[in-house]
C-alpha cells in the first residue's frame, strides 16, 4: 500500500534578471509514492533540473520559490527555515548531480566525503561510520572499496565515481533521492550500467528515486511513472505504459517521434520544428503552441486546461477539451 | 563619442581584445570609479605636461629656492605650504608629476617590449634557445625584485636614468614569462603554421603574426603594473637613490620632508606623498578595470 | 615521472638559479664604475694606499679567479667587511636579521590571520554596494606607499596622540631597568621566556606601527584573492553538493571552501614575502629600527658595496628556501599537483 511521499502543487520559482523577472517553473503539479522510480522529462531550459533542486531549497540565486507547495510527508518544505531544511538534505532527501568530476571536492578523499555527511547526520562512531561506508561502496559495485574510500575523485575513473556519489547520496539512508541527469555526462557503456545501479538500488532499499532526464529512452528503461516538461510546466504525466501507448501531448509524441527506432533503419530522425522561444514570459496560452502541429488559434491565447485522461494519465492541451 | 571611435579603431587592431562594439562607453558607465580614476589621470597629465605654464612658481618647481618663503604653512598664495627652502610645495608636485609619470610610462614600456620579445622568442623556437632564456629569466625571478633594484641603483651614480634601468632589469622577467606562455598557445595555430609553409622568415612570423596576438594580455598586466611602477621609482628615491636634488619627484620630497615633521611642518611629506597615492590608485583602478573587463570569466561581473 | 624524479628536476634546478644569482651579483659588482678600493678608504686615499687597498681586495687578480675566490669565500661563511662599520658583514648581518625577521613574520601572519578570514567573510556576502567598498579599500590597501603611510602614523599616533613610540625596538629606560635576555633576537620571544612583561609590553608596542604599515599590503592582496577565489568556489558544484547533504554553511565556508580558496592565495604567498623582505628596508628606516633593512640602505648611502651585495645575497637565498617551502606546501594540500600524471585505478 503506497502512500504518497512528496506532493508538489503549484510551484513558481522565478529569476530576476536584469531584464525583469523570468519564470523558470510556473504551476507544476505532481505527486510521487514511495518506491516509485518518478521520471521527469524534458529539454534543457524547461525547468527540470531547478524543479528538483527546489525540492531541496537549493535554488542559487537569482532564483527563488515565489509560490506553490512542496509536501513532503505532508510538510511544506517552501516554509521551512535553512536549518531545519538542513535535517532533511541528506537524511531524508538526497542528490545526484550531473557530473560526478565536478560534484566532488578534489581536495578531500571520498572516504572524508562520505563520512563528512554520515557524520554530519550523527549516523555512529567513526569507525561504525567508516564500516558502514565500506560496505555501501562495496554494494554499488565498488568491488576495491578500501581503496575507493582512501582516494581522491581525479583517481577514478567516471562510472566510479558516480557510484561513489551515489554511495554519498545514499549513506545517511534518505527515503528520496532526486538524481539529476546522473547518466548525461558519462560514457555510453557507463550509462547503462548507472541505471541499471539505481533501478537496484531502488528494489533492494526501497528508496525512491526522482529521475530528471532529457532522454526518453532511459525514462522507458527505468521509470513508473514520468512528467513531461516543457518550459517551466507540465505538459503531461501517467505511467510509462501511458506515455508510450496513449502519447497525448503533441510535445511527447513530438520526443517520442524523435526517438531513433533502431528497427527501422535509414529513417529521417524526425524533428520538432522551430526552437525553444528566448522569451517565455512574454507568451500567453500554451507555451508549445508557435511549434506545434496541431495548434488551433485558442492555443495561443487562453491557457490550456488540465484534462484527466484516467486516474493517473492528465494531459495539458486543447485538443482534449470537451468542453468547446 | 570621438574616443569610444578611437577605442574601437585600436580594439579591431588586436584581435584577442574581446570586449564588445561599443562596449567601451557602457563600460565606463558602469563602472564609475575607473571613470574617476581615467579624469583623474588625463588631468593630472595635462597639469604636468603644462605645469611650467600653470604655476607662477615654475622656478621653483624646478629647484630654485626661495629662502625668505621657507617653511610656510599652507595658505592661500601657497595651497600646500613651502619647503625648507621655501620653495612652493604644489608646483613642486607638479613637476614631480612629469617625473613620476615619464618613469613609469619607461619602465613598463622598457619591461614590456624586452619581455615580449624574449618570451615571444623562446616560446616559438622552443628547444635550446627556450631552456636559455628561461634559466636566464628563472634567475633573475629568484631576487626579491626591490632589492635588486636597490642594489644595482646604489651601485650607479644616482640619477632617473639609473634608477629607471635597475627597475627595468628587475621587471622584464615577468613579462617573458607572460609572453613565453601566449606564444607557446598561439604558434600551434593555422595562420602561423600557414606562414611558415609559405616560407616566411622566422623573425617576420613573430612580429607579425604571434606578437599582435599575444600582445594584449601583457599590456593589460603592463597597465597594472603601471602604479607600482610609479611607487618603485619613489620607493628609490626616498632611500637616496633616484633622482638628484634639485630636481622635484615625489618620493624625494617625502624624504626631504621627514625631518620637519618633528618640528611641525607635516606639509612637506605629506602632500608629495598624498599625490604619489592617489595616483597610484588611480592607475590600480584603472588596471582593474581593464583586467576584469578583459578576462571573458569576470567581465559580466558587477564591480 | 616519480616524486623522487621530480624532486631531483626541482634541486636541481635550484642549483643553477643559485649559481646564477652568484654570478649576477658578482658581475654587477664588478661594472661599478667607481673602484672598491677607493670607496673603502674613503677620503685617505693616497695612490699607494689604492694600490695597497686593491691586493689586499684582491682586486688585481684577473676577474674569473676573483669569482673563484668570492665562492669560496662565500662558502667559508665570510661575507666580507663592511666599509663603514669595518665589521665582518657576517656578524653584522647575524645581530641584525632577527628584528627584520620579527617584523616580516608578524606581518605575515597578521595578514593571514586578518586577511583570511575578511576574504572568507567577504565571499558570503556579494551585492553591489559591499563590492564596490570592498574593491575600494583593497585597491587602496595595495597602492599605499609604505613609507608615506609609515610617516602619516607616526604624525598621527606620535607627534599628535602620543599613544605610540616614534621609534626603535625598545625605551631607553626599560633597556636599563628591565633588559631582556637575549636567546633568539626576537624580543617577543626572548622577553616572554624570561618573563619580563614589562620589557614585552614595550616591545609589543615598538611594533605596532610597523607591522601594520608592513602589512597593509599583504593584508589587502590577501583579502582579495581570497575573496575572488571563494566566491569561484561557492559557484562550484561539489558545493552545491555539500549542500545538498545537509552540511551547515558554516562547515562549508570554513573546512571545505576554505581549502580550495586558500590554493591561489598560496601562490602569491611567496610573492608576499618577497614584499615585505624588501618593504622592511622602507618601514626599518622611517621607524629606525636596527634591522637588515636599515642595514641596506646605510650601506646604500655609504656605497657600501659589499654589504649590499652580502645582503642582497642572504636575503635572495632565504627567498629560494621560502619558495621551495611553498611549492612542497602547495604539493601537500592538493593532490592533483602530485607530480604529473595520473595513476589511474
Amino acid at each position: 500500500m503506497a502512500e504518497t511521499l512528496l506532493k508538489v502543487n503549484d510551484l513558481q520559482v522565478a529569476f530576476s534578471t536584469p531584464r525583469g523577472e523570468f519564470r523558470a517553473v510556473s504551476g507544476v503539479n505532481f505527486s510521487i509514492q514511495t518506491g516509485q522510480f518518478y521520471g521527469i522529462v524534458g529539454e534543457s531550459g524547461c525547468g527540470k533540473t531547478i524543479t528538483g533542486r527546489a525540492i531541496l531549497k537549493l535554488v542559487p540565486p537569482p532564483g527563488r520559490i515565489v509560490g506553490g507547495q512542496i509536501l513532503y510527508h505532508n510538510n511544506d518544505v517552501v516554509q521551512m527555515s535553512e536549518s531545519e531544511m538542513r535535517q532533511i538534505r541528506g537524511r531524508c532527501i538526497s542528490m545526484v548531480f550531473q557530473d560526478p568530476a565536478a560534484a566532488l571536492n578534489p581536495l578531500f578523499t571520498i572516504g572524508q566525503q562520505i563520512s563528512a555527511v554520515m557524520k554530519r547526520h550523527k549516523m555512529g562512531s567513526n569507525d561504525t561510520i567508516h564500516e558502514n561506508a565500506i560496505h555501501l561502496l562495496n554494494d554499488l559495485g565498488l568491488s576495491d572499496a578500501e581503496l575507493v574510500y582512501d582516494s581522491y575523485p581525479h583517481r577514478l575513473s567516471g562510472g566510479m565515481q558516480q557510484r561513489a556519489m551515489i554511495a554519498m547520496a545514499l549513506c545517511a539512508k534518505p527515503d528520496l533521492i532526486i538524481a539529476d541527469e546522473p547518466t548525461s555526462a558519462l560514457d555510453v557503456t557507463i550509462q547503462n550500467q548507472i541505471l541499471e545501479l539505481l533501478v537496484q538500488t531502488q528494489r533492494e532499499r526501497g528508496v525512491t528515486i526522482i529521475l530528471i532526464t532529457h532522454d526518453l529512452g532511459v525514462v522507458a528503461e527505468t521509470c513508473d511513472e514520468v512528467a513531461v516538461f516543457y518550459l517551466g510546466r507540465i505538459v503531461e504525466k501517467g505511467t510509462i505504459g501511458e506515455i508510450f501507448h496513449y502519447t497525448s501531448h503533441p510535445y511527447t509524441k513530438g520526443l517520442l517521434a524523435a526517438l531513433p527506432n533502431p528497427k527501422k533503419l535509414q529513417q529521417e530522425l524526425s524533428v520538432i520544428p522551430g526552437m525553444i522561444p528566448s522569451n517565455p514570459d512574454a507568451l500567453r496560452g500554451c507555451p508549445f503552441e508557435p511549434r506545434c502541429f496541431a495548434r488551433m488559434t485558442k492555443c495561443g491565447l487562453i491557457d490550456p486546461p488540465t484534462v484527466r485522461l484516467s486516474t493517473s494519465h492528465q494531459v495539458n492541451c486543447h485538443l482534449f477539451n470537451r468542453v468547446d | 563619442m570621438a574616443f569610444s571611435k578611437i577605442a574601437k579603431r585600436l580594439l579591431n587592431r588586436f584581435p584577442t581584445f574581446e570586449i564588445e562594439q561599443g562596449s567601451t562607453i557602457w563600460f565606463f558607465r558602469r563602472d564609475r570609479i575607473a571613470l574617476i580614476s581615467l579624469a583623474f589621470i588625463v588631468i593630472l597629465s595635462i597639469l604636468a605636461i603644462l605645469a611650467p605654464l600653470i604655476t607662477p612658481y615654475a622656478n621653483e618647481g624646478l629647484g630654485e629656492p626661495n629662502i625668505l618663503q621657507k617653511l610656510q604653512t599652507p595658505s592661500v598664495v601657497h595651497p600646500f605650504g613651502t619647503d625648507s627652502l621655501g620653495r612652493d610645495i604644489l608646483a613642486r608636485i607638479l613637476f614631480g608629476a612629469r617625473t613620476s609619470l615619464i618613469a613609469g610610462l619607461i619602465i613598463v614600456a622598457a619591461a614590456v617590449l624586452i619581455g615580449t620579445i624574449s618570451g615571444a622568442v623562446a616560446g616559438y623556437f622552443g628547444g635550446w634557445i627556450d631552456e636559455v632564456i628561461m634559466r636566464v629569466t628563472d634567475i633573475f625571478l629568484a631576487f626579491p625584485p626591490l632589492l635588486l633594484a636597490m642594489t644595482v641603483a646604489a651601485v650607479l651614480e644616482p640619477s632617473l636614468k639609473n634608477a629607471i634601468l635597475a627597475i627595468t632589469l628587475t621587471w622584464w622577467p615577468w613579462y617573458t614569462r607572460l609572453a613565453r606562455a601566449q606564444t607557446v598557445s598561439v604558434r600551434e595555430r593555422d595562420y602561423v603554421k600557414a606562414a611558415h609553409g609559405m616560407g616566411v622568415k622566422n623573425f617576420t612570423i613573430i612580429l607579425r603574426h604571434i606578437v599582435p596576438n599575444i600582445i594584449t594580455p601583457i599590456l593589460v598586466q603592463g597597465t597594472l603594473d603601471i602604479g607600482a611602477a610609479i611607487i618603485t621609482v619613489s620607493s628609490l628615491s626616498f632611500l637616496g637613490l633616484g633622482v638628484p636634488p634639485p630636481t622635484a619627484e615625489w618620493g624625494a620630497m617625502v624624504r626631504e620632508g621627514r625631518e620637519y615633521i618633528q618640528i611641525g611642518k607635516w606639509w612637506i611629506p605629506t602632500f608629495p606623498g598624498l599625490a604619489l597615492f592617489l595616483t597610484t590608485m588611480a592607475f590600480n583602478f584603472l588596471g582593474d578595470s581593464i583586467q576584469v573587463v578583459t578576462n571573458p570569466k569576470t567581465r559580466g561581473e558587477t564591480l | 615521472m616519480s616524486r623522487g624524479e621530480y624532486l631531483l628536476r626541482r634541486l636541481g634546478l635550484g642549483i643553477v638559479v643559485i649559481i646564477g644569482v652568484l654570478m649576477i651579483t658578482f658581475i654587477v659588482s664588478y661594472i661599478i664604475p667607481g673602484d672598491p678600493a677607493r670607496l673603502y678608504l674613503g677620503s685617505r686615499a693616497t695612490p699607494e694606499k689604492l694600490a695597497q687597498a686593491r691586493h689586499e681586495l684582491g682586486l688585481d687578480q684577473p676577474i674569473p679567479l676573483q669569482f673563484v675566490s668570492y665562492i669560496s669565500r662565500l662558502v667559508h661563511g665570510e661575507l666580507g667587511i663592511s666599509f663603514r662599520t669595518k665589521r665582518p658583514i657576517l656578524d653584522d648581518i647575524k645581530i641584525r636579521l632577527p628584528a627584520t625577521l620579527e617584523l616580516v613574520i608578524s606581518s605575515m601572519l597578521l595578514a593571514l590571520f586578518v586577511g583570511l578570514p575578511i576574504g572568507v567573510l567577504g565571499a558570503a556576502r556579494r551585492g553591489k554596494i559591499f563590492d564596490q567598498v570592498s574593491r575600494l579599500i583593497t585597491i587602496g590597501g595595495v597602492s599605499i606607499p609604505s613609507f608615506w603611510l609609515a610617516l602619516i602614523l607616526q604624525l598621527f599616533f606620535f607627534l599628535y596622540l602620543r599613544w605610540l613610540p616614534l621609534g626603535g625596538r625598545l625605551i631607553n629606560e626599560v633597556i636599563m631597568s628591565h633588559p631582556i635576555q637575549i636567546k633568539t633576537g626576537f624580543y617577543l620571544i626572548d622577553a616572554a621566556i624570561s618573563g619580563n612583561w614589562v620589557a614585552w609590553w614595550d616591545a609589543f608596542i615598538h611594533l605596532i606601527l610597523p607591522v601594520a604599515v608592513l602589512a597593509t599590503y599583504p593584508i589587502s592582496l590577501v583579502v582579495r584573492m581570497t575573496r575572488a577565489s571563494m566566491i569561484e568556489v561557492l559557484s562550484e558544484t561539489y558545493i552545491t553538493s555539500a549542500r545538498a547533504s545537509g552540511l551547515t554553511e558554516r562547515e562549508i565556508l570554513f573546512k571545505l571552501a576554505l581549502k580550495n580558496a586558500f590554493i591561489p592565495t598560496l601562490t602569491i604567498l611567496g610573492l608576499l614575502f618577497a614584499y615585505s623582505i624588501t618593504g622592511s628596508v622602507l618601514v626599518e628606516v622611517v621607524f629606525s629600527l636596527p634591522g637588515l633593512g636599515s642595514y641596506m640602505a646605510d650601506a646604500i648611502l655609504s656605497t657600501d658595496i659589499y654589504v649590499l651585495f652580502a645582503v642582497t645575497l642572504v636575503v635572495t637565498l632565504i627567498y629560494i628556501i621560502v619558495n621551495l617551502v611553498i611549492d612542497l606546501i602547495q604539493a601537500a594540500i592538493d593532490p592533483r599537483i602530485r607530480l604529473g600524471g595520473r595513476e589511474d585505478l
